[in-house]
């Protein structure tokens, strides 16, 4: 009897020790632990959405969490998924970003996995999270050649599952956020055919005209011969030309108006009229400061002369691209 | 009741004549595990250093008042309340290299050094025995898994400790960081350990 009653009691004390102490350590570590989750989190979501200077979270259900991201003025510029799906060996937890329409993937960070070192796991690698870069999903994956459409990512040589258990979290994840934030994607604008230049519905032309207006106040008035638009001042005198010009941006067409001086020599000013540039990274091709260099520059436009944006350079080489091409045309057109 | 050894001979047994890994054959699950990276190794080591000693510590003062019949239950919580220490510090102050060990810190709780040691030494001897002889358990745990980490790296990834030392022309023997890189690379250990062993009878 004494021994069964020592036996509880010694058993006991050690279980009520042990529980002290671990509340202890478990209080004074809970901070720092807490702290590295949330600064893993937020690492993760500034390397799929550049751009993120504030997030919101929202939990969706028990294996993802929604992260609205968004820039110092507050606005929404992109949704991220933290997720987690099955992989070759065990959950592969990842973070996949998507722009404001949930159109185009905008990055991807692998978080957790213990896929086979040196097959599964070069899932973590560079080159295979960046293919995911400006990819429209559902994505599908190839194996063995260089991805084509929108929509592929190659498969890693040796690990095709846990590559296409990626493939199938982030496509999951696209889904789900779709569904909870009510995003229909074929509501943007940069999937349909863009309408060739010449087609142009007269609410296109309105447009046209404020733009070549806001370029030039003093513009009284625009006569179009075929693709040029001859600008005159009240006075009836030809002060510039104007084109149309359209070019493949980072995520697609970039359609912008060119105005041009009377000798063809400067440019007046551009603008842009459509784009589906990545919000927050190419979008800043809209900003006016940048928009402002092209200003009286001399043509044809050199790379040098324009400051491109840091992290867009495609976008903003783009548009010197353009203009440059729009330049050429009117220049044939006008010697006819 | 174990004949008494002197202090410095319960400590230097554990590294060579009873190494836990190499002799002893007991952890190997850890050993195999985590040993793919020097780091990962020496991190893995530190931690089977502080359960073991700790446990050792506290077993050591407490075990005249356990009765024998609750020893293994006592054990298993004293250790696996300093593992639970050694993965929430882990967790917090080191939370890549706990990403990395993964499950294999909290699995120290059902490490057979541990709780062997506690079972065949600490329960019979005096106290600052029973913590040289964990100590010595440690260190001897730790040389094999460090050496195992190192060779694993240098062969597997040509680095150690995330250094290069291997020119371009190496290429890495993924089946190195692989489990069957752990099983080979600890068979020819614990072959060379025997062979050494019998040259030193003969």
């Amino acid at each position: 009897m004494r021994l069964e009653f020592r036996m509880v009691v010694v058993l006991t004390l050690i279980a009520i020790f042990s529980g002290f102490v671990l509340s202890y350590t478990y209080i004074s570590t809970r901070n720092d632990i807490e702290k590295n989750a949330e600064m893993a989190k937020k690492n993760a979501l500034v390397k799929v959405l550049p751009a993120t200077k504030d997030y919101e979270e929202k939990i969706i259900d028990k294996e993802t969490t929604l992260l609205i991201a968004k820039d110092e003025n507050g606005r929404i510029i992109g949704y991220a998924a933290m997720t987690e799906g099955a992989g070759f060996q065990g959950k592969i937890k990842l973070m996949v970003g998507f722009d404001n329409t949930l159109t185009h993937i905008t990055g991807l960070e692998i978080l957790e996995n213990v896929e086979t070192p040196g097959l599964g796991n070069r899932i973590e690698e560079d080159w295979f999270k960046e293919q995911y870069q400006n990819r429209v999903p559902p994505i599908t994956y190839v194996k063995g050649k260089k991805p084509e459409k929108e929509n592929e990512i190659q498969a890693i040589t040796g690990a095709t599952i846990s590559s296409k258990s990626v493939v199938k979290i982030v496509n999951a994840a696209h889904e789900k956020l779709r569904t909870f934030l009510k995003i229909n994607p074929s509501s943007q604008p940069c999937d349909e055919d863009s309408s060739k230049i010449g087609e142009k519905t007269d609410k296109e032309i309105k447009t046209i005209i404020e733009a070549i207006k806001e370029l030039v106040p003093e513009t009284k008035e625009i006569t179009k011969i075929d693709d040029i638009f001859i600008v005159q001042d009240s006075g009836g005198n030809k002060i510039g030309y104007a084109g149309i010009g359209v070019g493949e941006g980072y995520n697609g067409e970039i359609k912008i108006i060119t105005l041009f001086d009377i000798s063809l020599k400067h440019l007046k000013g551009i603008k842009i009229l459509e784009h589906c540039e990545t919000p927050g990274i190419g979008s800043k091709i809209e900003d006016p400061e940048f928009l402002n260099q092209f200003t009286n520059k001399v043509l044809p436009l050199k790379e040098a002369e324009i400051d491109v944006i840091t992290g867009a350079t495609i976008s903003s080489k783009s548009l010197i691209e353009i203009v440059n091409k729009v330049y050429e045309r009117i220049k044939k057109e006008l010697k006819k | 009741m174990n004949k008494k050894h002197s202090l410095g001979y319960d400590f230097i047994k554990g590294l060579f004549k009873e190494n836990p890994v190499l002799i002893q054959l007991l952890g190997l699950c850890s050993v195999l595990a985590v040993s793919n990276t020097a780091i990962n190794s020496i991190s893995m080591g530190l931690a089977v250093l502080f359960v073991l000693f700790f446990s050792s510590f506290v077993i050591g003062l407490i075990k005249n008042i356990i009765p024998s019949q609750v020893r293994i239950p006592s054990f298993i919580v004293v250790i696996a309340t300093f593992v639970t220490i050694a993965d929430l510090f882990f967790k917090a102050k080191f939370p890549d290299i706990s990403k990395a060990l993964g499950p294999y810190v909290p699995l120290i709780v059902v490490n057979c050094i541990i709780l062997g040691r506690q079972e065949a030494f600490t329960q019979k001897n005096p106290l600052l025995n029973s913590l040289f002889d964990a100590l010595g358990m440690s260190v001897g745990y730790i040389i094999v898994i460090l050496a195992l980490g190192i060779v694993r790296e240098a062969l597997g990834f040509g680095t150690v400790f995330g250094f290069r030392i291997f020119g371009s022309w190496f290429h890495p023997l993924i089946v190195m960081i692989l489990p069957p890189g752990a099983f080979l690379t600890l068979g020819v250990f614990v072959g060379l350990m025997n062979w050494i062993s019998s040259k030193r009878r003969a």
